[in-house]
Order: C-alpha cells, then structure tokens, then sequence
C-alpha cells in the first residue's frame, strides 16, 4: 500500500510536469511553425519583386536593342534584339509562373487590381513584342512610313507596360508593409500567448508539488508518527524505571522461595503479587493487551498497596465479563489507580475507598476508576484534560506513568478526543475517571 | 480519507491541466485566426472568369466612382473582375490614353465615360473590331460602334431642374445662372441647358425668368473653384437662382456662400449628392440637388456588358432613374447615407 501510493505520487508529478511540458512544446512549434508561413509568404511576395524587376531590365533591353537596329541596322543589334525578346518572354512567363501560369494569377500574392494589373501587363506585352517585331521586320524590308508609324506604337505601349510594371511594384510594395504589419502584430500576440500559458503551467507546477506534497503528510500518517513518538517517550520512562524492576524481580523470587521455606504464606503472597507486577510492566509496557490483563495488574497493585498500608484502601470491583476481552493498550488501567490512591485517598482520615467498574454502555465499553479522596477542581480537571500540567515522569512513590500519557495514548490508539473523561464534583468529594472504549461488539 | 485526499488532488490536476489545455487551444486557435485576416491584403486575392474595364475622365470624381462600385459589385457576383483603369498607377492617363492600353492588354470587356470628340469614337471603333463590346456611360458617343449606352436622359435632368425652378416663382423677374463647363467637347450639359430652358419657356410664367449662362473656366487645375469664388465674391448682386451642372460646381459655389456670407441671396441647385451636398440641403445652403441613380447605372452597365456577351446584342440606351432631393425629403437620403447605402 505504502508502495503503491508512492509510485502514484511519482505518476502524478511526472503527469503534471509532462503535460504541462508539453503544452509549452506545443505553443513554441505552433509559433514557428506560424512564424515560418508568414516569413514564407513575405519571401514569396518578394520573389515577385524582384522578377517584376528582371522584368523591367529586360523590356528596357528589347526597346534599346530595337531602337539600336532602327538606327544602325547592324546585325549584332538585330541578334541582341532576338535575344532580349526571347529573355522578356521568358522573364514575363517566370512572373506569372510565380501564380498559377494560368489566365487567373489568384495564387500571386496580389490583391485583385494586382491580379488585374499582371494580365494586363502580359497582354500588353505580347501587343508590344507583336509590334516590335513588325517595326523590325519593316526595317529589315525598308517600308520607311511604316516602321516609323508602329515605332511609335511600340514605344507608346512600351510606356504604358513600364508604367504598369511601376504600379505593381508599388501595389505589391504596399502589399508587403501590411504584411509586415501584421507579421508584428502576430509576433507581439503569440509573445504575450505564449508568456501567459507558461505562467499558467508554472502556477499549475506549484500547485500540484503543493497538494501532493501535502497530501503525503495526511492526517492519519501524521497520528501514526505521533503515536510512535508518545511509545517511544513512554518506553524512555520505563528504560529509567527498568534497572528497578529487572533486579527487582529477581531479588523478590528468590524473596518468594524463601518465605516458602520458612512457611510464611502471606509474605509469599506478598512477594509473588510484586513479582507478577513487575513482570506485567516489563512485559506490557508498550503493546497491546487486554483488560483481563490489565484488571490483573490492578489487582496486584492494590494487594501490594493494603500490605503497605495496612489493608485501609478498600478496593470493590465491578466487572462485566464480556468485556473483559477487549484488546486495549497496555498500562492504562494501573495509572489510573495509582493516581487515585496518590492524588485521591492517601490523605483523607475517612474509609479509603477504590472502586473499579467495567461495564457496557451507547456500544462503548466503559472502565471506571472511582474514589472517595480529595476530589479535583474544574480547572484542575481541564489542565490535565489539555495536557498543560507538567509532570514528574519519576514521583515518588510512582511508578512513572502519568495520567497525561495514558490520555495521550489512548487518544491516539482511538483516535477519538474524549476517549477519557475525568468527573470531580469537586474538593473532598471523590473523582471519577472514565475511559470509553470503542467496541465493535467482538472480542478479539 | 485518504482516498478522499487523492480523489480531490486527481481532480484538481485534471481540472488544472484541462483549463490550461483548453486555454493554449483557444488562444492558438484565435491567434491563427487573427493571422490569416491581418496578412490578407485590404482586396484580398480573387479569382476571376472575365476581366473588365472601366474609365472615366476622373477617377477622384465621386459620381464616377459610385458607378464603378455598383458595377464592380455586381461583376463579382458573377465571377468577373472589373478593373478600375488608371487608378493604381503612378502617371494620370488620359482617358483616351487608358482606352488604348484597355483595347492593347484585350481585356473583354470596356465601360467608358464617353464624350464626342472623334479621337474618342476611332478608339471605340478599335475595341470594336478587336471584338472587345464597349458600353458608354454617363457621357454618350453617338457616332461610335459603341454598344450600348447607360446614361440619363439630359433632357429629362433639364427639365427637372425647369419644374424646380418654376416652384421659385415670384412677382418681379428673376435671373437664372447655369454653370456650364467651358468644355465644347461635351454636348450633355448644351442638351440639359435646353431641357431647362424649354420647361420654363413652355410653363405661362415664363416672363418671370430670365436664363443666363455662364462657363466656368478650368484652364488651370483649380480653376473650378477661383472662377467660382470670383462670382460670388464680386460686389455686383448674386443672381436669384443658380444651377450647378457638375458635383464639383455644387460643392464649390455652397462653400463659397458660406466663407463670403452670402447665403440665402440666392437659391443654388446642385448636381448629383455627397455627404457635403445633403448637410448643405439640410441647412438651406442649397435649395435642392437634381441627382441620378448611379447604383442603377452600374448595375445597367455591368448587365448590359454581359448581355451582349451572352446574347450578341443590348439594348441601344439604358437610363438610370433621376431624383430631386430638397429639404423636404434630404433627412432620408442622410440616413441612407450615414448606413452606407448609396
């Protein structure tokens, strides 16, 4: 189980840090894979720039080598004529290449007069290039009047076509600043996308490392801690109490076999109930037990108690007997006992009276220590309740378990806050301690 | 109660992780949304069956360019693209000069402000043999082999401006200025000037009138507005009404009245609406303006290019309906205006 929970904690973790590492991912491929279409379309309009411009160049050549043959007739310049007319075709085909190649130039990276304005470019071109030719071939044939007249022509479109080409540099100039434009306007968007979602998942980090963190430390493991902790200082105490109780008991045995030689039967009694005593206590101190048992190591106390003071405390018990089975932790029931004779009846000059009652009750199992003695105040009652009242762990004549730790334990064996109530009405008027036992209604 | 604890974190990690999923993908979403309108251009790239032409003297003219959207709208919605001729590029073409490069780049169709020099009907005549149908509008050119003409009647817009000025009447005689262009190449504004002139002369109180005219000179670039400015500006009395035939007059005499403190000395009929024109009707700068349906003319033009493509052949002259606008009816035509229909 505790296993189990770990590899879920570290499941956990990990999905969170890899979701969210993910998403981070993402939004950065999202972004250049973005950034890289903008930049694609920005180059492909400049590509058209740039061939508008070829295109220029070389319609500036045809006219010039025309003119150069008009003038000279020279056949260089009628070669370089052939030359830069197959070029400008060529060129003009690479521009409208750049859309579709078809009539429709919807693909160019135009709005609709640039489309409009590149199929007029083309038309007028092959008019202008039809014309050339013919002023050409009426050179070449001396028809003065006419190549004179489609000279004209020729240079009149050629014109317009440079006029053209100008404007739709300039549409597609103006085209390219919206983009950029644009392309800014993304940039400082997904900038401010992409810085929100990391802020978001690195809140959502926090807060994920914090509820599992959290959630390691719940309420029930840190009682099972404590609970150790209370064993651990209860055991300390009896470490400092032990050295007593194991050469204690030896000494009294060998006490036991002696008043057996001699016949002394009461002082064997006597000998025999202190050995059980401190044999329960090594024993017992910190495990669970039963209240048959516990009712036992009462039973000793008290014998040991009325040989030392002369049988004055009067002990009564009260036992329902299916209830005495019930599994409790060790070393409750003694203390309490001990604290009534300490703190209740030692002092008082009437009947010293003891009572112990186990008996059934709302499905609790209640055991109850009454005495007649000193009684306690109210707020008395609260200090020990709270845990406030500092105790000697080794008092005199105690055997060095105080009523705070029997509460503290029982507490966190029951993990219920009233398990124990204490009941005075007041000074002089006795005290009742009662310990309420959870019972499932079986016996272990 | 472990459990529990393990339930509300799974819960919460999955909540937490599906907000911000939810969220990188909304914000993705809108983003690429918001970059593919931002780098399409303002006239975003079309697609286009037929490819049209459409020139006019004056591509700045609002008249003209009212005509051109109505017809352009109407080729798109029939997949062809009428282009505006002249209006992208960098040297002011004459119109003539945007004929021969509409008829060189053989486009297939040509809408043209006409007028009646002969320059204008050889280049018609070109695109004609060339087999490109030419429709004239606004301005006819008779003689031509144009194949339709969308226009409105003059006549008909003369004898408005007659009906509206007979309205004016009063016991004394009053003098009547025409604003004509110093333009001889057009015969339009001779044949409205008749329209007006016959309407009163007809009505019995035509001895109430007396008709003038005067030719505004445009020999320089602004020479509209001085020539204007001068008459209103001189000290002899303004007549009692005058008639714009032009947008441009109307535009410039109201201004005039009002930087020379002359309103209401005389009543100014105007010529066709803006914005300016219907405020100026509305503050009784203008007594009326005399306009046409130019939604319609575009519309015509657009249906007669293509009928005569479809079928061989169109009706010889389309007119666009005429409207008077006064202050009676001018708040409409602001609504209108201020919604954007035209």
């Amino acid at each position: 189980m505790n296993k189990g929970k770990q590899i879920s904690v570290q499941n956990k973790l990990l999905l969170s840090y890899t979701v969210t590492s993910l998403l981070v991912i993402i939004v950065n491929i999202v972004m250049f894979v973005s950034i890289n279409n903008i930049t694609d379309s920005l180059n492909r309009a400049y590509e058209t720039n740039v061939l508008i411009n070829v295109l220029t160049d070389s319609l500036e050549m045809v006219q010039s080598s025309m003119t150069e043959y008009l003038n000279t007739k020279s056949s260089d310049s009628i070669e370089g004529y052939y030359d830069h007319e197959q070029k400008y075709r060529d060129d003009l085909q690479a521009v409208i290449d750049s859309g579709t190649g078809e009539r429709l130039y919807s693909s160019i990276e135009l709005g609709g007069s640039g489309s409009a304005m590149l199929e007029d470019i083309k038309n007028l071109s092959e008019t202008y290039l039809n014309i050339a030719t013919d002023t050409v071939q009426s050179k070449r044939g001396r028809v003065v009047e006419k190549y004179n007249v489609s000279y004209e022509e020729a240079e009149e479109i050629y014109g317009y076509i440079n006029s053209y080409i100008y404007s739709l540099n300039n549409e597609q100039f103006r085209y390219n600043s919206e983009n950029y434009a644009a392309l800014r306007d993304s940039l400082r968007y997904l900038e401010m996308v992409t810085i929100i979602i990391l802020i978001i998942v690195a809140v959502i980090n926090i807060v994920c490392t914090t509820v599992i963190t959290k959630n390691i430390m719940d309420p029930v493991q840190e009682r099972e801690l404590m609970m150790e902790s209370h064993l651990k200082d209860a055991e300390l105490k009896y470490l400092q109490a032990q050295i007593n109780p194991h050469f204690l008991f030896n000494t009294l045995n060998a006490g036991a076999q002696l008043a057996m030689l001699e016949e002394a039967d009461r002082t064997y009694d006597f000998i025999q109930n202190m050995a059980a005593f401190f044999r329960y206590k090594i024993k017992r101190s910190d495990q669970e037990t039963t209240l048959r048992e516990e009712i036992g190591l009462v039973d000793n106390y008290i014998y040991i108690l009325n040989v030392r003071f002369s049988g004055e405390i009067h002990f009564e018990k009260d036992i329902d007997e299916d209830c005495v089975n019930v599994a409790v932790p060790g070393m409750i029931l003694q203390p309490i006992v001990e604290n009534a004779v300490n703190y209740g009846v030692r002092n008082i000059d009437r009947e010293k009276l003891i009572r112990l009652s186990i008996y059934k009750k709302d499905g609790c199992i209640e055991a109850e220590v009454t005495d007649n003695g000193a009684g306690m105040s109210q707020s008395r009652i609260d200090e020990v309740m709270s845990g406030s009242v500092s105790e000697n762990p080794v008092m005199k004549d105690s055997n060095g378990v105080g009523l705070i730790n029997v509460i503290s334990r029982l507490r966190l064996f029951y993990d219920i806050r009233d398990v124990l109530e204490i009941i005075s009405e007041g000074e002089d008027r006795g005290t009742t301690v009662r310990i309420h036992i959870p019972f499932s209604g079986e016996d272990d | 109660m472990k459990q529990t604890g393990n339930r509300t974190l799974n819960l919460i990690v999955i909540f937490s992780l599906f907000v911000t999923v939810l969220a990188t993908v909304i914000s993705l979403a809108f983003f690429r949304n918001r970059l593919r309108t931002l780098t399409a251009p303002v006239n975003g790239p079309v697609s286009y069956d037929r490819h049209y032409a459409f020139i006019c003297d004056n591509p700045q003219d609002n008249f003209n360019n009212a005509v051109f959207r109505a017809a352009s709208e109407e080729f798109e919605a029939g997949g062809d693209y009428l282009e505006f001729m002249g209006k992208n590029l960098n040297i002011p073409y004459s119109r003539y000069e945007l004929m021969k490069i509409a008829i060189n780049a053989r486009v297939d169709g040509i809408i043209v402000e006409s007028d009646d020099s002969e320059e204008m009907t050889q280049l018609i005549n070109k695109a004609a043999e060339g087999g490109i149908p030419v429709i004239t509008m606004g301005t006819d050119n008779a003689s031509s082999h144009r194949n339709s003409f969308v226009g409105f009647g003059y006549y008909d817009l003369g004898q408005n401006y007659g009906k509206e000025i007979l309205k004016e009447i009063k016991d004394e005689t009053q003098t009547v200025l025409v604003l004509m262009r110093q333009d001889t190449e057009n015969s339009a504004q001779n044949i409205i000037f008749q329209g007006i002139r016959d309407t009163i002369n007809k009505s019995e109180s035509s001895r109430y009138f007396r008709l003038r005219t005067l030719a505004v000179s445009e020999s320089s670039t602004f020479g509209a507005e001085e020539s204007i400015s001068d008459l209103i500006m001189g000290d002899e009395p303004l007549p009692d009404i005058m008639i714009c035939l032009s947008e441009l007059y109307t535009n410039c005499v109201a201004q005039a009245l009002v930087d020379y403190n002359r309103v209401g000395e005389t009543s100014v009929y105007g010529f066709y609406t803006n914005r300016t024109i219907l405020e100026d009707i509305r503050k009784n700068i203008l007594t009326a303006t005399v306009t046409v349906d130019t939604a319609q003319m575009g519309r015509y033009c657009a249906d007669a290019v293509r009928e005569y493509k479809e079928y061989g052949f169109v009706n010889e002259y389309l007119p666009a309906d005429i409207k008077v606008i006064t202050a009676s009816n001018v708040e409409h035509y602001i609504d209108r205006e201020v919604q954007g229909v035209e």
